[in-house]
């Protein structure tokens, strides 16, 4: 995939980092460059224009002052969370979701930033791995990044699969919606990377997923890294209770596992669109035409929009039902729900999240 | 320039929308500087009615991006309703998303039946402008519109007696139920709680159907 950028910044420090050269090296020869002393300068917002699809295109090679490795951030006590932690590697997208909760949390800061001391990364991971002697950790990369959109430009996940497939307690979550695959097919990931993809209806691709691969492609990439012995799976998230959502829901599930035997499968997760009053309002005075912006969800507790409770519950659990026709072992959660949630949605309450993390990282 | 012109009749909400009704109809319609004339005229009406009004920007802007036939639909139906700021602001908020959510222009929503209705009906303007803003609400979430009517009429058929109340979450956002107890002994304690087993086997329905047993 091809995603449009308009301009190069490389922060001064990172002017000679191995990633800068691989970028210069490969990038269209006509993009312009510039060197600044400090990359978050180049991020800037243009006036006038939407500086979040701005920032989109503006890509930033800078060194990350903060630590890369956390826990997720939509982690809550209020949740039943999958205990999933996040390495940030970059910051935002080139692809434009109109539901995306980016565009409110990097409103401030709305620059496509990559980090070139991302290898830093590895010593952060060798500490939880050390300081943690009996357990396994799910750690990914696509929390506030897809996590191969620019890995043409980049190859990031060529160091990446090569630190993971080294340390047996910690799995790799390559989380994307593209099928940006070819690095990852020319590496042994020796079963230590899980490959995911947020899988959507055609019709929420179509309205709402702007630049992404269409959902038959992310299907065909999976089956392809599968069969190259990764671990796959996929996130339904957001879920958007439009009227025919049950039903296409339920067929988005049936064309994966005409593709992809769902034994082969690690886990589905599920979530319903969420959105802070915040981000509800920025998403729909940037995508006004988009329908899915405009369904049926009302104020939860959590101060969030989602789709009223009963319907939401009936969504989650008819799929819940066809994952279990089809597969009665496809380990299945949901993401960002109470327990209560839960366990009405599929029937049990759910593993605590020690137990879920330890489950998803070894499957 | 706005200011300029506005009339006597400006000073009263109702006189309001009257002048900048017949303000904008006075304008000259042939030709396209005709057209031109007629639409910046509605839009200073409506920006004149909203100034009146106290209505927030964002929903003047939000009015005036309706298109020509639905803001000149509105501006009458806020006047003959009289619509307070709350509920024009409302109704600017839902009238876009339901044209949104059902693929037609908002004059083609304020053109329905059930709309047109209400805005002929006899009866206080004040009781046919709840019923706009209800069918409205029905029109942009009908699903939940149908759970709650549904749930509601289960609350209703409990017959909680004097000092118990059951109620649904607000916009059934969540599963659980409020339950209320006003009592001043055990002895009402001990008829509130058993006159909530009594009904144990309704309020499971109830649970069921915030549960999502039920189509909407």
């Amino acid at each position: 995939m091809n995603f449009k950028l308009e301009a190069l910044f490389v922060e001064e420090a990172a002017r000679s980092s191995e990633l800068a050269r691989r970028i210069l090296a490969r990038i269209d020869r006509s993009l312009p460059v510039s060197y600044i002393a400090d990359g978050r300068q180049a991020i800037r917002p243009t006036p006038g224009l939407d500086p979040f699809a701005c920032g989109k295109r503006r890509l930033v090679i800078m060194n990350r002052r903060s630590r890369f490795l956390g826990a997720c951030p939509a982690g809550s006590a209020q949740f039943a969370c999958c205990g999933y932690l996040v390495l940030v590697l970059a910051s935002n997208c080139p692809m434009d979701c109109s539901y995306c909760f980016l565009q409110e949390y990097l409103a401030d800061n709305p620059g496509f930033q990559i980090y070139a001391n991302y290898t830093r990364a590895f010593e952060e991971l060798e500490r939880l791995s050390r300081s943690n002697p009996t357990r396994h950790f799910r750690v990914g990369t696509g929390e506030l990044a897809d996590s191969l959109a620019f890995d043409r430009l980049t190859g990031m996940s060529v160091d990446m699969v090569e630190f993971f497939a080294r340390h047996e307690r910690l799995t790799l979550e390559f989380k994307t919606k593209t099928d940006e695959i070819d690095n990852l097919l020319r590496l042994d990931p020796k079963g230590r990377v899980l490959v995911s993809w947020t899988l959507s209806t055609k019709r929420v691709y179509e309205s709402s997923e702007h630049g992404a691969a269409a959902p038959e492609a992310r299907i065909n990439a999976a089956r392809r890294l599968r069969e190259a012995g990764y671990r796959v799976a996929f996130h339904l998230d957001p879920i958007i209770a439009y009227p025919q959502a049950a039903a296409e829901y339920g067929e988005l599930l049936g064309a994966l596992f005409e593709v992809l035997d769902p034994t082969e499968i690690s886990f589905v997760s599920l979530g319903g669109l969420r959105m802070t009053p915040g981000l509800r309002a920025i998403a729909r005075r940037r995508f006004p035409d988009d329908s899915m912006l405009a369904g049926e969800e009302v104020l939860s507790d959590d101060g969030r929009y989602r789709a009223f409770h009963p319907l939401r519950v009936k969504l989650y659990r008819g799929l819940s039902a066809r994952i279990k026709a089809a597969a009665p072992n496809l380990m299945h959660y949901l993401c960002m729900e109470t327990a209560a949630v839960a366990a009405r949605a599929l029937g049990a309450p759910p593993s605590s999240p020690a137990a879920l993390s330890e489950w998803l990282a070894t499957k | 320039m706005e200011a300029d012109t506005r009339t006597k009749g400006d000073e009263t909400s109702g006189g309001t929308a009257d002048n900048a009704v017949e303000a904008a109809q006075r304008a000259p319609l042939d030709g396209p500087s005709g057209a031109r004339v007629q639409a910046a005229a509605e839009q200073a009406a409506i920006r004149r009615f909203g100034q009146k009004r106290h209505l927030p920007q964002r929903s003047v802007e939000a009015w005036l991006a309706l298109g020509a036939d639905a803001g000149r639909m509105l501006l009458g139906l806020s006047a003959a309703l009289n619509l307070r700021t709350g509920q024009l602001a409302a109704v600017l908020d839902m009238l876009p998303e339901v044209a949104l959510r059902e693929g037609v222009s908002p004059a083609a929503v304020l053109a329905r039946p059930e709309i047109k209705r209400i805005a002929a009906a006899p009866g206080s303007a004040p009781e046919r402008a709840s019923k706009l803003l209800a069918a409205l609400r029905v029109l942009r979430y009908p699903r939940l519109s149908r759970a709650l009517a549904k749930l509601q009429g289960q609350i209703e058929a409990l017959r909680m007696p004097a000092g118990a109340a059951v109620m649904l979450p607000r916009e059934l956002s969540s599963g659980q139920l409020v339950i209320e107890l006003r009592v001043g002994s055990t002895t009402e304690l001990d008829g509130a709680l058993d006159a909530l087993r009594q009904r144990r086997i309704q309020l499971a329905l109830i649970f069921e159907l915030l549960g999502g047993a039920n189509e909407f």
